[in-house]
């Protein structure tokens, strides 16, 4: 059973690299979510709520359509 | 691993430790043979396994390790409803049962079981509907 890849997209792995290399468990705490959240959101695995969305971009200083973007329609 | 699937190990080795000592119990004798000190000696040994294991995990996670979030919630709803129509398929047969047994009362308690949780699901999304209306 294949799984249709989610088509929301997301920069977050990038980011934190450009946070000085920012840790999965800093970056939860600041969000005030599992680090295995923020794993499962960067390999695409989970959608976080439009709350947590937000919460990741402020972390970054960010805004939201710089950090998760929504792909185009497959086929 | 989150505390949620920590939290969900330590609660599926509870409950097979207490259905195989329940099981064992009643091998020899059948499913029609049993006591009330017997499944409530199953529920407390599953309740001091899940809190023993809850316990453990604390203290091996240290300060904060039973944080949860919305994906656990996510998780949570997802299998809510897969146990829900693994009760309501029970209940169906307990009904089947009932009634091929000429056994009305236990027919119509799960019935009743089955419509009035139905009934108590129903009111409460009335309510949820309503308040975020």
């Amino acid at each position: 059973m294949s799984k249709a890849k989610s088509r929301l997209q997301n920069r977050v792995r990038e980011l934190r690299f450009f946070a000085n290399e920012m840790t999965q468990a800093e970056l939860a705490e600041k969000v005030g979510v599992t680090r295995q959240t923020i794993a499962a959101i960067e390999k695409n695995k989970y959608a976080p709520s439009l709350e947590t969305a937000f919460l990741i971009a402020e972390a970054f200083g960010k805004p939201i359509g710089d950090v998760f973007s929504f792909g185009p329609k497959e086929g | 691993m989150s505390f949620g699937e920590k939290s969900n190990f330590a609660i599926l080795v509870a409950l097979l430790v207490s259905l195989a000592l329940y099981g064992a119990h009643l091998t020899g004798f059948g499913l029609r043979i049993g006591a009330f000190s017997s499944i409530l000696g199953a529920v407390i040994g599953f309740i001091v396994l899940a809190v023993i294991g809850h316990i453990i995990i604390a203290i091996a996670g240290g300060k904060g390790s039973d944080l949860s979030d919305e994906r656990d919630r996510d998780v949570d709803l997802k299998t809510d409803r897969l146990s829900e129509l693994t009760l309501t398929a029970v209940i169906l047969g307990l009904i089947a049962y009932g009634i091929a047994q000429d056994d009305m009362l236990l027919a119509n308690i799960a019935f009743f079981g089955l419509f009035g949780g139905a009934l108590v699901k129903a009111i409460a999304k009335l309510v949820l509907y309503r308040m975020a209306a």
